[in-house]
Formats: structure tokens, C-alpha cells, sequence
């Protein structure tokens, strides 16, 4: 049984990672058409899952409104809007066509109603960017809450900050456009400005963690692929 | 003298059938362009090694070979030192906090699946989590994105329980799969933040624009937040709204520094090893094209700056 529950996925970890690495080096065809077919798998067994995901997410609902545990109305509306568009985007039951109906997600033709279409439009699209908009106020908040000056760093980093936000919206260049106008700065101040810490300042400190970020994925990959690395099997040893 | 000119070409190839090209050639010489007469033919052959990838292959021969070299090293040498990491000191910290006041602990791996090495990296400091949360005998609650990360922290979580000793405490219902979208994802997440009301909150992953929005849910509620990630756009967000932030590289290397096992340390010193590597190339490189530039001449500066430009 050990042999199944451990060494066995770490085979499969070690060729599968070797394989990809080899891949990489060997643009003949058979290699990328392994490479391709073992993505295709992955795929495959990756979408394949999802039928564990939508059990979860069922079992876990039906057994918060079985015992009415507290919020369990969020799960009704979860199954209101859960089984319609299963229904509908799947087409189980082939609507009429003669009655102008289509079934599945596809954006309809002239004079043709998708309901699936319709919920993902005007449901999950919406509601979507209901929740990205957020954004807008979670960084107002965060920003008040951010900059502070409470010491020469942070001022410094306030400063800067607000600096580049004058920089990128349109009102920054035009109230400094007189300076360029007469002759004091060769250069735009607010947005030149900003591009230029943006480009030199920003970039300099991303490539910095980006580079620490990829040898560490190298790093963790060779633990991985080599057997070093196994608490993703589920035991530390 | 015969002279061989080549130039590389990607070809797609119709499975085995091998496609002819037709090429003119034309000589440019000081701005005059000759056309040769005729047309020459040519079929593609694949290769079998990537020849424009020698570079790449070099350095990334060295980047492993010193990861392995001091994970062997290590064995020999346990006792290697490791700075500090505050957000995992407070992994203890976060886990008590939420045993007094009797409140659960949200713990999300991210954005992505265990396709991600980020994802991996999160499932092993779930590991240790889960383990004090077993121990505390507090509630944790993982809910995630992908299904086969699902089940990757279901077993994870059990393990973690079990060899806590207290695998009755172990509930499969905490860890569920709530929706596969992004923002979807997000609303769900959020939605428990604001429903559970957990004490401690645990960001580390892969995230993308939804990284600001579960932090501040997360800070309204007044819980204490450890996050971490690789996107290096979301970092300065996690750092102004959450109490303690793995930057990039940290993230990786929780493992080695929660488990203290000299085989992973020895890894963090490999990689290390290869950054005073890429650090020391980048110096001498920037040298090189400076003098070339100054001095001209030195066919080699142009060599250094060739190998390390395509990769």
C-alpha cells in the first residue's frame, strides 16, 4: 500500500516534471505531441473534477438549509439561481425552436431568446462588475488608511504617491502645462514625471522581486520534482 | 572559400508530412540590394534539440545544480541560519487569538490550482496551520476555487489533524469548493468574512485583482491578517491592508522555515546561491556593455550581452 500512496505519485511527479523540462529543449513534433496530449490529460482530469466541486458546493448548501444554520436563506438563493441555469446553459431538455427559444450560453440569433444568455448577461456579468468595482473604494480606504506620515519613509512614500496619482489623470498636465509653456521644464512635469518613476523607481523594485519569485519557483520545483518537497501528498514526511 | 549562412525559422509541421519552402536570396551590399537570380527550394527538418535555447538550458543546469548541491550539503551542515520572517512568527500568534475568542480562521489558497507552485506553496503552510488549529482546537474554514484544490487541503487538513492526534476534530465540511469565477469566488469569500467573522484570516497564494477586496473585507472585520503572494501588482496591496505580508520569495520558503528540515533550508541556500549568481552576471554584464560602449571593440562584451538577452 506504500507503494501506492507514496512512491507511486512521486514517480508520476518526478517523470511527468522530467518530461516537461526535456519537452522544453526538443521542438521535434513527437516531443510536442506528447507534451500536447499530456496537457490535453490535464485538462481532461482538471475539468473532470469539477463534478467533485459542484457536489461540494451542493452537499454544502442542502445541508445548511437541511438545518437551517444561520444564513441558510444565501443558500436557497444559491439553488434559485443554481438549477435555472444548469437547466438552461447546459440545454438538457432541448427547447422549442419553433417558440423562438435557444438553449446554452451562446449569445442568440436576430429574433431568438437564450435564457441561459440572458441570466449570464444580465446576472453574472453584472454582478461581476458590481464586485470589481469595489475596487474603487476598497483603495480609497486603503489608501487613507496607508498614507500616513507618520515618518520620514512614509512621507516620502506619501509624497511620491501622490505625485504619480496627480500624474495619471489629465488634470496633473494641466496644471502644470504652463511651466513647460514657459520654458521653465523641458518636459511635461506631472506626467513625464510619473512615467519616469514608473520606468526607472517602480520597475527596477519589481524586476528585483520578480527575479527573487522566479528562482524560488525554480527552487521549489526542483524540491517538487525530486521527491525533497511531499506535503502536498498529505504528510510532512 | 565556401561560407554557411543560416538563418532559423519556426515551421509548423503537418504531422509527418514535410512541407517544402521556396526562398530567393538577395545580396546587400553597402546599400545596394542584388537579387540572385532563381529560386532555391528547401524542406524542413525538426530538430531535436533547441539550439537558440543552449543558453537557457546552461543556466538553468546551474540554477538546480546548486539547489541540489546544498540540499546535499545541507545533510552534512543542518544547522543553517534563516532571517525572520514576521508573518509566519505570528502564525502562532493568529491561531491563538482566534482560540480565545472563539471565532473560526479563514484560510484561502488562491486564485489558482495545484497547477501553480504558488498553490503548492500555500497547501504546504496549510499544512502547519492546520496542525495548530488542530492542537487549539479551533475551527478553520477553506473555501477554495478549484476542485482539485479542494481536495488536495481536504487531505491535507486530515493528515494535519490526525497527526495532531485528534482526527474526531477533523470536519470535511469546513473545506469546500464555492465557486470557480473570480469574482464569484470573491463574493463568496467575502461573504463568509462578513458572516463567520473570523479572528484570523490567511491570504497566501496566487491573487489578482480580488486581493484588495478580500483584505479590506477581512480589516473591517477586525481580524488579524497574514497574507502572501507572488503577483508582485497585489504585494503593495496585502502590505497596507493586512497585519503581516510574505513578499514574493517568502512564500516559497515558509515550508523550510516552519519545518526547519535541513534538506529544505539547504534548497533556500541553492537558491540563494543562484541569485548571488545572476546578481554577480548582471554586474559584470552591465560592466561589460559599458566599457564596449566607451572602449568599443571586445567582441566578447557582445557575447555576454547575446547570451543572457535571448532566453
Amino acid at each position: 500500500m506504500n507503494f501506492f500512496k507514496r512512491r507511486l505519485p512521486l514517480l508520476v511527479v518526478f517523470l511527468s516534471g522530467m518530461m516537461m523540462i526535456i519537452a522544453f529543449y526538443i521542438p521535434h513534433p513527437v516531443s510536442q505531441d506528447t507534451i500536447e496530449g499530456a496537457q490535453r490529460w490535464g485538462r481532461i482530469i482538471k475539468n473532470s473534477a469539477l463534478v467533485l466541486g459542484v457536489l461540494s458546493l451542493v452537499t454544502h448548501h442542502l445541508r445548511k438549509i437541511r438545518r437551517k444554520q444561520e444564513g441558510y436563506g444565501y443558500s436557497v438563493v444559491v439553488f434559485l439561481f443554481f438549477i435555472p441555469m444548469v437547466f438552461f446553459g447546459l440545454n438538457l431538455f432541448h427547447l422549442p425552436e419553433a417558440m423562438h427559444f435557444q438553449g446554452g450560453i451562446d449569445a442568440p440569433a436576430e429574433g431568438v431568446f437564450s435564457p441561459g444568455f440572458w441570466m449570464f448577461t444580465n446576472f453574472k456579468v453584472s454582478m461581476e462588475s458590481t464586485m470589481y468595482s469595489l475596487l474603487a473604494f476598497f483603495i480609497a480606504s486603503a489608501a487613507f488608511r496607508a498614507f500616513r506620515a507618520r515618518s520620514v519613509d512614509a512621507t516620502i512614500m506619501l509624497v511620491v504617491a501622490l505625485f504619480v496619482m496627480v500624474g495619471r489623470i489629465s488634470y496633473g498636465d494641466m496644471v502644470s502645462a504652463w511651466l513647460q509653456e514657459a520654458g521653465v521644464l523641458p518636459f511635461r512635469l506631472f506626467s513625464d514625471g510619473t512615467n519616469w518613476i514608473m520606468d526607472t523607481w517602480l520597475t527596477g523594485a519589481q524586476r528585483a522581486v520578480r527575479l527573487g519569485i522566479a528562482l524560488s519557483i525554480v527552487a521549489t520545483s526542483v524540491r517538487i520534482i525530486f521527491g525533497i518537497e511531499r506535503s502536498y501528498l498529505g504528510r510532512g514526511d | 572559400m565556401e561560407a554557411e549562412h543560416f538563418i532559423p525559422i519556426n515551421v509548423v509541421f503537418d504531422g509527418e508530412k514535410q512541407i517544402q519552402h521556396y526562398y530567393r536570396v538577395a545580396l546587400i551590399e553597402q546599400g545596394r540590394e542584388t537579387m540572385l537570380p532563381g529560386v532555391v527550394t528547401a524542406w524542413a527538418i525538426p530538430n531535436w534539440f533547441a539550439w537558440h535555447r543552449l543558453n537557457n538550458l546552461i543556466l538553468m543546469l546551474v540554477l538546480c545544480g546548486s539547489v541540489l548541491f546544498f540540499i546535499e550539503w545541507a545533510k552534512r551542515n543542518p544547522n543553517l541560519f534563516i532571517r525572520r520572517l514576521t508573518g509566519l512568527e505570528a502564525l502562532d500568534e493568529a491561531v491563538g487569538r482566534a482560540t480565545e475568542m472563539g471565532k473560526p480562521i479563514m484560510y484561502t489558497t488562491g486564485y489558482h490550482d495545484m497547477d501553480r507552485v504558488s498553490t503548492i506553496a500555500s497547501v504546504n503552510i496549510l499544512q502547519h496551520v492546520a496542525r495548530k488549529v488542530a492542537e487549539y482546537d479551533t475551527r478553520m474554514i477553506v473555501p477554495c476555487k478549484w476542485s482539485v484544490a479542494m481536495t488536495v487541503c481536504q487531505e491535507v487538513v486530515k493528515e494535519a489533524y490526525t497527526n495532531a492526534g485528534r482526527p474526531d476534530a477533523y470536519n470535511p465540511h469546513d473545506i469546500y469548493y464555492v465557486a470557480g469565477e473570480q469574482f464569484s469566488w470573491t463574493a463568496a469569500v467575502d461573504g463568509i468574512i462578513v458572516r463567520e467573522k473570523p479572528a484570523a484570516n490567511f491570504l497566501l497564494g496566487t491573487f489578482a485583482a480580488e486581493a484588495l477586496i478580500l483584505a479590506e473585507t477581512g480589516a473591517s472585520t477586525g481580524a488579524i491578517q497574514i497574507s502572501g503572494t507572488d503577483s508582485s501588482y497585489q504585494i503593495p496591496f496585502f502590505v497596507v491592508a493586512c497585519d503581516y505580508c510574505l513578499i514574493g520569495e517568502e512564500l516559497y520558503a515558509a515550508s523550510a522555515y516552519l519545518s526547519r528540515e535541513p534538506k529544505l533550508l539547504g534548497s533556500l541556500k541553492g537558491q540563494d546561491a543562484g541569485k548571488a549568481i545572476l546578481l554577480t552576471v548582471l554586474v559584470l554584464g552591465n560592466l561589460s556593455l559599458l566599457l564596449h560602449q566607451l572602449f568599443g571593440g571586445g567582441e566578447i562584451f557582445l557575447w555576454i550581452k547575446h547570451f543572457f538577452t535571448q532566453l
